[in-house]
Parts: C-alpha cells; sequence; structure tokens
C-alpha cells in the first residue's frame, strides 16, 4: 500500500506516545503497589477487594470490640471471686455460732465480724467502673445497685434485669455484664413456716411451738402441699395438728394431721400423743398442755433474699440473745442462704468463664479471618513487583526501539539525493 | 513542419511547467490539513501537440466515507473514554470510597454501645455521621461538576457543529458556482476545505453525505435527519431542558426554527456530542441517582432505628438524618398550575428505586407515578409494558403516601416515595412532573441534630421476672415496632407498668395494666404475648416472648426503661443497619432479594462505572484500529509522499528540459533553414 508522508509521521508519533503511556502506567504501577490504577482495569477484582476491605475494617471494630469487653468482664471476674469470698468468709462464721458453747458474748462478737463483712459485700456489690457506671445495676447504670431502706431495714435492689451486650464478630453477641438480680437478688430463702408458735385452740397452750429440723424432707413436703395460686388462702396452705383426748380414761391421747380445713390429709398421719415432741416431714412440735386441742401453722410462700439481707438478719439474730430452737433456726436461715447465695455467685463465674472462653475463641478466629481477608484482598489489588518491574522494563525498551526508529525513519527522504 | 515542432515544444514546455507545478503544489501542501493530493493529466492532440491539461484530486469516495464513519465512532468513544476514565479513577481512590466512611461511622456506633452512656463515644458517631454526608457530598459533587462541564461542552460542541454546518453549506455555494466550469480546477482547494468541514463534522457527530446537484454535498445525521440540504438550506442543533432547565437534551431546529424541533434519539448518536451524552446518561446520571438512593436508604433507616429507641436525655429518639423534600418539574406542556413536592415516605426507603420518576395526574385525585431510566424513558417489564402504580391521592392534604391513604394505597408499590400535590391549583388531568429525588438529595442530606444524646442506643421498654417465680421460664428483652402509643416526659408506657400473671387455669395468663386487663390461653413457649393477649394490648406497638414454662402464680412485669441508659438493645439495631438490605435493586419487584447492602450497592455502584468504562476502553481500541485502517486507505490515494513527490520532481525537470531543447532544436532547424538562404 502506498504509504503517505503524513501516515508515517502519525504512525511513528502515535508508536512513541503509547510507549510513553505505557511506561508512565508500569512506573506507577511500581511506586503505588497498586496491580491496577483504576476499576475499569479489572471491575470484579475491584468489587471482591472492597468486599474484602469492608470486613477488615469491621473486623478491626471487632477487635476493639473485643478489648473493651474483656476489660469489663475481667473485672467483673475479680469482683465477683471477692464477693465469693467474703460470702464464704461469712459462712465459716454462722458455722463457728452454731457450734455450741458460744455465751452470749461470743455471739454479739461474732456478730459484729458479720457486720465488717456485710459492709465490705455493700461496698463490692455496689462496684463501679473506672468511669463511675454501677456494674451490677443492669441498665440503669447511673443508680446504686443496693441501697438501705431505713424503713424496712432491708437491703434492696435498685437495678433492673437488663444485660448489656456486645457484637464481636459477625452475629456473635456476648452479654458483657451481669446484673444484680441474677448475680445476687435469685437466691432461694430457705422454706420455713410463717410463725413458729403457730395458732392454737382448745387446751394446747400458746408456748407450743414448730421448728424445721431436716430441712430435706420438710422441702419435699412444702414443694407437695403449698399453693402457689395468687388467689390461695391462708387456709390452703395451713395444716393442723390435732390432739385427740383417749376414749377411755387411761387410754393414750393420740393426733392427727389435718390439713387447714380440720380435714385429715390422705394418707392419714396419726400416731399417740405422749408429751414428746411430734416429729413430722422434718418439723419437731413441741406441744404444751392437753388435748384436745389444735395447732395450726402455714406454711411460708417460696421468696427469695438476697446474701446482704441474710447476713443483716443473722447479725439482729445474734444480737438478740436468742437460744435454743430459736438460734438454731436462726442460723439455720443464715447457713442455707450463705450457702445458695455462694452458689448463685459461682454460677455467674461459671457462665462468665464461658463467655470469656468463647471471646477468646472467637479472638483467635477473628484474626485468622483478618489474616486470609488480607492476603485475599492483596492477592486481588496488590502487585506482584518483579511483574511490575519486568513490566516496566518491557515498556521502557519498547519506547526506547519507537523512539530509534522514528529517528532513522526520518533522514529517509529522497531529496537529499537531489 | 518546423512550425509546428515550436508549437509542440512550446505546449511541452508549458504542459511540464503545469506538472511542475502540481508537483511543487503537493509538496508545498504535505502539511496542509485536509489537503488532497492531485494530479495533471495531458492527452495528446491532433497535431502531435500536448493538450489541454487537467488538473484533479486523487480521491477515493468510498474510503472517504468510511473514514468518516470510523471518525465519528472513535470521537464517540475517545470522548466517551476520557471523561469516563476521570469519574472511574476519583470513584476507585480509596480515599474517595464511600464505604470507608459507612464502615467507620458504623464502626463508631458500635464503639458507642461499648459505653452507651459515653457522651464521647456518642460525639464520635455525630462526627462521623456529619462525615459520612460530607463524604456523599463530596462524591456527588464531583459528579455534579462533570455535569456541568458536560453542559458546557455540549453547549461548545454543538455552536462548533452548527458553525460547521453553516460553512458547509456556504461552500456548497460557492462550489456550485464553480462546478463544471474551467475555474473547477483551480478551486480545489474549495472542495477540500468543504470535505475537512464534513469530516470535521463527523468527529463531532455522525453524519452520512449524499451527493447532490453541481457537486453539492447534503449531508444527513447518522439517525437520518437532514443537516444540510440542497441550494444553502441547512439546519441547526438547539439544547434545551424540559422539565428540569439543567437537563439539557439535543435539538435540531428545523426550517430556522420556525417548525417544531426535531427530537434527536440521542442514544444512536456518534462522535464527541454523542459520547458526552452517553457519558452523562450512563455514567452521571446513574451515579449520581445511587448515590442519592443510598443517602436516603441509610438515613430513612437509621431515623425509624433511632425513633425506636430511647436517648440519652431518657426521651423517645428523633431523627438523626434530615430527608430532603424536593421540588419536582412541571413538564411545559402542562395546562395546570399545580406544583409537586417529593420526599420519602418514612419508613419507606428501602422501596426507593435509584431511578427518576414521571408523577402523571392520570385522573381526578389519582396520579401515574413511573419509574424512568437514565435517559428519561419508562422503565418496561419482561413483556415490554411500562411499569408504573396507579395511587389515590388524598384530596384534602394532596399527599401521596401509603399513610394518609389507607386503604386505598396498601400493598401498593409506590417506590417509596411520598408525593404532595398542591391542591389549591389542581393540576389538569394528564399534567406531568418529573421527579429527581434521588439525584437532588445526594447533595442536599443534612444532620437533622448534632447533639451526641439524641441517638437514641437504648430500648424504651424493659421487662422483668418476678423475682419470687418458681418456673423456668423468663421474659424476652422484648422488640418495639412503634411508640407512637408512648407518654413521653418522663417517657411511660401507652397505660402504665405492665403485668402477665399465670393463673391456675392451664395454660390462662392474665395480663393488666392501668387502664386495660385481658387474659389469653397459650401453651409455652409464648410468642408475641401482647398480640396474643388482644384487649388493646395488641396496639402498644411492642411485644415479647416469655420462653420456657411458667409456673402458677409466676408474673412477668414490663415498664418504660426509665434510667437505662447502659442498655445499647435498640443500638444493636443501629449497627445492624450496616449488614441490612436497604438499597433497592430493581424497579419490577419489591422483595428482599432485591435489596443490597450499603457497601454492596457502593461497590456495585464503582464497578459498574468500572465495567461500563472498561466496555468503552475495549471498543475505543477496537474503532481506533478501525480509523486507523480507513486512514491508511484514505490517504494511500489522497495523501502526499514526498519521495513521490521527489521522483516526479526530477522527472518533470527533466521532460520540461527536454521539451525546452527541442525548442532549442527547432530553432536551431529554422537557423540552419535561414542561413541556408541567406
Amino acid at each position: 500500500m502506498r504509504l503517505s508522508n503524513n501516515l508515517m509521521y502519525q504512525n511513528s508519533v502515535n508508536k512513541i506516545l503509547e510507549g510513553q503511556q505505557g511506561v508512565a502506567n508500569a512506573q506507577e504501577r511500581v511506586t503505588t503497589g497498586k496491580k491496577y490504577l483504576s476499576t475499569s482495569e479489572s471491575p470484579s477484582a475491584y468489587s471482591q477487594a472492597a468486599l474484602y476491605t469492608n470486613k477488615i475494617q469491621t473486623n478491626e471494630q471487632y477487635t476493639k470490640n473485643i478489648n473493651q469487653l474483656n476489660g469489663r468482664l475481667e473485672t467483673e471476674e475479680s469482683i465477683l471471686q471477692s464477693i465469693n469470698t467474703t460470702i464464704q468468709a461469712a459462712q465459716e462464721l454462722a458455722i463457728r455460732a452454731g457450734s455450741g458453747a458460744m455465751s452470749d458474748d461470743d455471739l454479739k462478737s461474732i456478730a459484729g465480724e458479720l457486720s465488717e463483712l456485710q459492709k465490705s459485700l455493700v461496698s463490692l456489690m455496689n462496684s463501679q467502673s473506672e468511669d463511675g457506671k454501677y456494674i451490677f445495676s443492669g441498665y440503669q447504670d447511673t443508680t446504686q445497685t443496693y441501697s438501705f431502706n431505713s424503713n424496712t431495714g432491708q437491703y434492696d435492689y435498685q437495678g433492673d434485669q437488663g444485660q448489656h451486650s456486645v457484637t464481636i464478630a459477625q452475629g456473635v453477641n456476648v452479654k458483657s455484664s451481669d446484673n444484680g438480680f441474677s448475680a445476687f437478688e435469685n437466691v432461694n430463702a430457705r422454706l420455713n413456716v410463717v410463725d413458729n408458735e403457730g395458732t392454737v385452740t382448745g387446751s394446747i397452750t400458746a408456748q407450743s411451738t414448730v421448728y424445721v429440723k431436716n430441712q430435706a424432707d420438710f422441702d419435699k413436703f412444702h414443694k407437695a402441699n403449698f399453693d402457689l395460686d395468687p388467689t390461695a388462702t391462708a387456709a390452703d396452705n395451713s395444716f393442723q395438728v390435732e390432739l385427740v383426748a383417749g376414749v377411755n380414761p387411761g387410754d393414750p391421747d393420740t393426733y392427727v394431721i389435718n390439713d387447714g380445713y380440720g380435714n385429715p390429709i390422705t394418707p392419714a398421719v396419726t400416731g399417740e400423743f405422749t408429751g414428746e415432741p411430734i416429729e413430722y416431714a422434718g418439723m419437731e412440735f413441741k406441744l404444751e398442755g392437753t388435748a384436745p386441742g389444735t395447732f395450726e401453722f402455714e406454711l411460708e410462700a417460696p421468696h427469695k433474699e438476697n446474701v446482704l439481707n441474710t447476713m443483716q438478719n443473722l447479725i439482729t439474730s445474734l444480737n438478740s440473745s436468742l437460744e435454743g430452737d430459736e438460734l438454731h433456726d436462726a442460723l439455720a436461715d443464715g447457713l442455707e442462704q450463705l450457702q445458695s447465695a455462694s452458689e448463685q455467685v459461682v454460677f455467674t463465674q461459671a457462665s462468665l468463664g464461658a463467655r470469656m472462653n468463647l471471646v477468646e475463641s472467637v479472638t483467635d478466629s477473628n484474626s485468622a479471618i483478618d489474616i486470609n481477608n488480607k492476603s485475599s484482598k492483596s492477592n486481588l489489588v496488590e502487585v506482584d513487583m518483579a511483574e511490575a518491574i519486568s513490566d516496566l522494563t518491557r515498556h521502557e525498551t519498547a519506547l526506547q526501539a519507537s523512539q530509534a526508529t522514528f529517528g532513522r525513519l526520518a533522514n529517509l527522504t529522497l531529496f537529499d539525493y537531489l | 513542419m518546423s512550425f509546428s515542432l515550436y508549437d509542440i515544444a512550446n505546449a511541452g514546455v508549458r504542459a511540464n511547467s503545469e506538472l511542475l507545478q502540481t508537483t511543487s503544489k503537493n509538496i508545498a501542501n504535505v502539511n496542509t490539513e485536509g489537503y488532497v493530493r492531485e494530479r495533471t493529466e495531458f492527452t495528446t492532440m491532433i497535431d502531435n501537440q500536448v493538450g489541454r491539461g487537467e488538473t484533479y484530486r486523487l480521491l477515493n469516495e468510498f474510503a472517504q466515507k468510511q473514514l468518516n464513519r470510523d471518525t465519528s465512532n472513535k470521537a464517540f468513544f475517545d470522548q466517551f473514554v476520557t471523561e469516563a476514565s476521570r469519574v472511574d479513577s476519583l470513584f476507585s481512590e480509596e480515599s474517595n470510597s464511600l464505604s470507608t466512611s459507612i464502615n467507620s461511622f458504623f464502626n463508631n456506633v458500635q464503639e458507642s454501645l461499648n459505653q452507651p452512656s459515653s457522651r464521647v463515644a456518642r460525639s464520635l458517631v455525630m462526627t462521623d455521621a456529619q462525615n459520612l454526608i460530607d463524604q456523599m457530598d463530596r462524591l456527588s459533587s464531583i459528579v455534579v461538576d462533570q455535569k456541568a462541564v458536560v453542559n458546557e461542552q455540549l453547549e461548545i460542541f454543538s455552536d462548533e457543529a452548527n458553525n460547521l454546518i453553516q460553512n458547509i453549506s456556504d461552500l456548497n455555494t460557492k462550489i456550485a458556482a464553480v462546478h463544471g466550469t474551467d475555474r473547477e480546477s483551480v478551486s480545489s482547494g474549495l472542495y477540500n476545505e468543504r470535505d475537512k468541514a464534513i469530516r470535521d463534522l463527523s468527529e463531532l457527530i455522525d453524519i452520512e453525505t449524499l451527493d447532490g446537484n453541481n457537486g453539492e454535498k447534503q449531508v444527513y445525521l447518522g439517525s437520518g435527519q437532514a443537516l444540510v440540504m440542497q441550494s444553502g438550506t441547512f439546519n441547526l442543533f438547539s439544547f434545551s431542558g424540559d422539565p428540569d432547565p439543567n437537563f439539557k437534551e439535543l435539538k435540531l431546529d428545523v426550517n430556522g426554527g420556525k417548525a417544531v424541533p426535531l427530537e434527536v434519539d440521542v442514544s444512536k448518536l456518534k462522535g464527541k456530542i454523542g459520547g458526552l451524552l452517553a457519558f452523562r446518561d450512563d455514567i452521571l446520571v446513574p451515579a449520581q441517582n445511587q448515590l442519592g438512593q443510598m443517602g436516603l436508604a441509610l438515613a430513612d433507616a437509621f431515623n425509624q432505628q433511632n425513633r425506636l429507641g430511647m436517648d440519652a436525655n431518657g426521651e423517645i429518639g428523633g431523627d438523626i438524618f434530615a430527608i430532603p423534600t424536593v421540588d419536582a418539574f412541571a413538564y411545559q406542556a402542562n395546562t395546570g398550575n399545580s406544583s409537586m413536592t417529593a420526599t420519602v415516605e418514612p419508613g419507606q426507603g428501602s422501596n426507593l428505586p435509584a431511578s427518576d420518576f414521571i408523577v402523571k395526574y392520570s385522573d381526578t385525585n389519582e396520579v401515574e407515578i413511573y419509574p424512568v431510566d437514565n435517559k428519561g424513558e419508562t422503565i418496561k417489564d419482561a413483556n415490554g409494558d411500562d411499569i408504573f402504580t396507579t395511587a389515590v391521592v388524598d384530596p384534602a392534604t394532596g399527599k401521596v403516601n401509603l399513610v394518609d391513604n389507607s386503604p386505598a394505597n396498601d400493598g401498593l408499590d409506590l417506590f417509596g416515595l411520598e408525593i404532595t400535590l398542591d391542591m389549591t391549583n389542581p393540576p389538569s388531568v394528564d399534567d406531568q412532573f418529573m421527579v429527581k429525588l434521588n439525584s437532588q438529595a445526594s447533595t442536599s442530606l443534612e444532620l437533622a441534630t448534632n447533639r451526641p444524646e439524641d441517638i437514641a442506643l437504648a430500648s424504651p421498654i424493659r421487662t422483668a421476672n418476678d423475682i419470687n417465680n418458681t418456673g423456668t421460664a423468663s421474659i424476652s428483652a422484648g422488640t418495639v415496632l412503634d411508640v407512637g402509643a408512648f407518654s413521653t416526659d418522663p417517657i411511660n408506657l401507652p397505660n402504665g407498668e405492665i403485668t402477665v400473671q399465670k393463673t391456675a387455669e392451664p395454660n390462662v395468663y392474665t395480663v393488666t395494666d392501668g387502664v386495660n386487663t385481658s387474659s389469653f390461653t397459650g401453651t409455652p413457649p409464648l410468642n408475641n404475648v401482647l398480640q396474643a393477649a388482644g384487649g388493646g394490648f395488641q396496639d402498644y406497638g411492642f411485644d415479647f416472648n416469655i420462653e420456657g414454662t411458667p409456673a402458677l402464680g409466676d408474673t412477668f412485669t414490663i415498664e418504660a426503661n426509665e434510667g437505662g441508659f447502659d442498655d445499647n438493645r435498640n443500638g444493636q439495631f443501629l449497627a445492624d443497619i450496616q449488614n441490612d438490605n436497604i438499597v433497592r435493586q430493581n424497579v419490577s419487584g419489591n422483595s428482599t432479594n432485591n435489596h443490597k447492602t450499603l457497601n454492596q450497592a457502593y461497590t456495585g455502584l464503582v464497578s459498574d462505572i468500572g465495567v461500563v468504562t472498561s466496555q468503552a476502553q475495549t471498543s475505543q481500541q477496537a474503532f481506533t484500529a478501525l480509523a486507523e485502517q480507513s486512514e491508511a486507505w484514505y490517504e494511500s490515494l489522497s495523501g502526499v509522499n514526498l519521495d513521490e513527490e521527489a521522483a516526479n520532481l526530477l522527472r518533470f525537470q527533466q521532460s520540461y528540459a527536454a521539451s525546452a531543447q527541442v525548442l532549442a532544436t527547432a530553432r536551431s532547424i529554422f537557423d540552419t533553414l535561414l542561413n541556408s538562404a541567406r
């Protein structure tokens, strides 16, 4: 084909311009470390890389969340540990108080010690985070967790049942706090009767008492017979011990256990009354007076008692110069409830430990995912230096060649020979 | 005989000097643009003299037409790629990435969840919300600036094209005057100029030429409309925008603007003008719409969730983002004087597609809403029918939405819009409006508040199990769907605390609050207790489950979350928006699999721009190669080769010398004859 001068020059110049473009691009790849200078070079690689970038950025936040969460969980752990130690110390004191051969003064000094322990418990359960928020108050972190109500003489829980949670990986929410309700309030009080003195009729006199002596048997009886219906009347949850005088003189007096309406329970429970205490379902009835007559007692509704109030009651009892069954009953309340309180704290610690384990494994998987994401992203959009540099050299060589040929071509003209 | 020798020599010298003249002209014009190589040819006359020479241009008409066509195509893609590459690389810049801003914003939301009652963490969220809006603004201003540049360039190009059209028409007239006369060969410059003007015009827009009488050339648009016609008549381009004055469309003014302008099918135009229009329609318009759509979807979702929570002042949350209300553009053909505004119907942001809309007042108190594509054409479904929704207008307020026109508009796809017509000047039936909510929102989204405490991280309700419950059941944290029934300041449930209690009857529960009482039967686990309870409780806007088996007498309470500032339940939902599918993809179908997350939508936008650019780059390379080919073809005949001309110069110089020698010989013969006769 016939070539025109314009075309020859234009072609050579175009080649050189292209070559320069190529060198500039290759150089930019080397200096920026990017495989692609704009999305249009590889839209699919860009969009994939962008999704990885999102994941990496989100993961960074998860890592921060985990650090925060760990701080919170560890603080809570150590506080719960101290609380448990304190409760155990209180338990030991309660056991010592029940060991017999304790004078009134001894009991009062134990009460003093208990009261110190109680103070430290109050401050532990009202723990605040570094920024002054109450840890165990649930959602209401500006409300003091426990406060002393001087009207009732009890410690009241002021918080709620909220649990703050933190996201540590996509779809993984971990509770970062425990509220006082589940850690301290949710402690069963010892099942008991409402009034140890009961209500007497007939010839049974008012000094009669009933005390729970065998807690396990009584618990069974209570669970089987207590009517939880809120509309239940006192009679529904009451029982009577009825003394019946012997039919003929000389016949022994007998007793029968009735329900609150005076009807014998089935199967019938009867026995001879000899003036000795009657034992039934873990209870010990000490009846004074003579037959006939009834001794009526009411089962106490199941309820909860927090450790502060348990200790408060214990301290009051120890300071009241109680003796015998009364003292024994008060100590039994204290021991059982301290044990339950300690168990509840341990239970909370266990769930805390489980969460800390979860956090640890998520931390590991997060960092593995992070490494994966970063390497995938780098494979997609980051330049392979060796390749980029050889590319640069290639473009340079091509440009040099076009420049050299241009000079030679431009020199070729017939006019030189005219 | 020698007389004829003189004549022959004379004619030879004249002819050879003419040949030399043509060669010199070719050499001299080697760098003249649009110059076509010329050749002079002679014939021998009867008396053996060389005849009158004829100089003509060496031109292959087919090659020329092909070159014009390829020039149009190449110019189209050159223009498109130049513009698109700029947007492409700006959007590819990591520092410009909207995703980074979105992630950073949601990361800060999460950070605030770690310490919901910390003011510092909250104010970081607000700062980042502002950053996010700024970033969106920055990106859309890239687009808006480009749009302004495109508009200006279009004006310039159409002026240039109009000049060329006039020029061609003038030259046609001049050519007609010399065509076929003896002045034609000296007027080759006129032809060159006209052909160059045609080629320049083909660079601006694609054209076809037809040979007319008297050497005139008629020029038509590739789509058939006439630009330059016979005897000096022509049509010019104009740009005007209807209904949006800033969105100009190309028109052809027929008959000097006296007749109705012809609409030009923009999608088929080539050349630089076509390239600019395609860039505007394929990249700028969708980019701006999608940016606006993302902003609106995020703002609406965030606002809605924030309204369901309790802020750090213990009040029900409000809006964080201010969603703009935009004016619709009325078409010039409208006969009524009504105006229209549009915004996103609260809670419907995820139904908004990334398109503009034409709203037609189709009947009294009735509108048809047509989503339109980037070029302003209605969108069709698979069967080729227009997709549109016919909705009812509330005559009192002029509102078209779901809430105010229930049940008439229930279940309709209003594309997330809330339209308000000015009913004091009711529109005439068939009046139309163009709604450009997305594109206008992309630059006008703002924060509704900058107070960090307005972020509603807490839930307005909290639930509690009674301390003395003996069963295994526990109440869930509850979900809030609507807070309209809540009383505020201080925050409270509609009728105070709600208590649920298990009665002695098997599976029967009572629900009571300050006003209502209801009992219901349900087997554990109890889901959506208030819904099951009925008796007014179902309208409270929140609900909860009781998991596990409650024992007789177990009670559960729900109360207002007063003071619950360490609660981050609503905040978790706010943070979840990052991964929620809230950006609608296609106009047809608004089910859930038609939605993407914000990040996916943004990545989609950037890679769409990349794909379009990359396709255009590929086509650009193809058409550059084609244009080079046809240029080579054209130049192979019409271009000047200096070596060839050098050879010719030598050849004609020699023949000139030879002819002169003939003259000398003739003279010497004549002299010999004279001397012999002396």
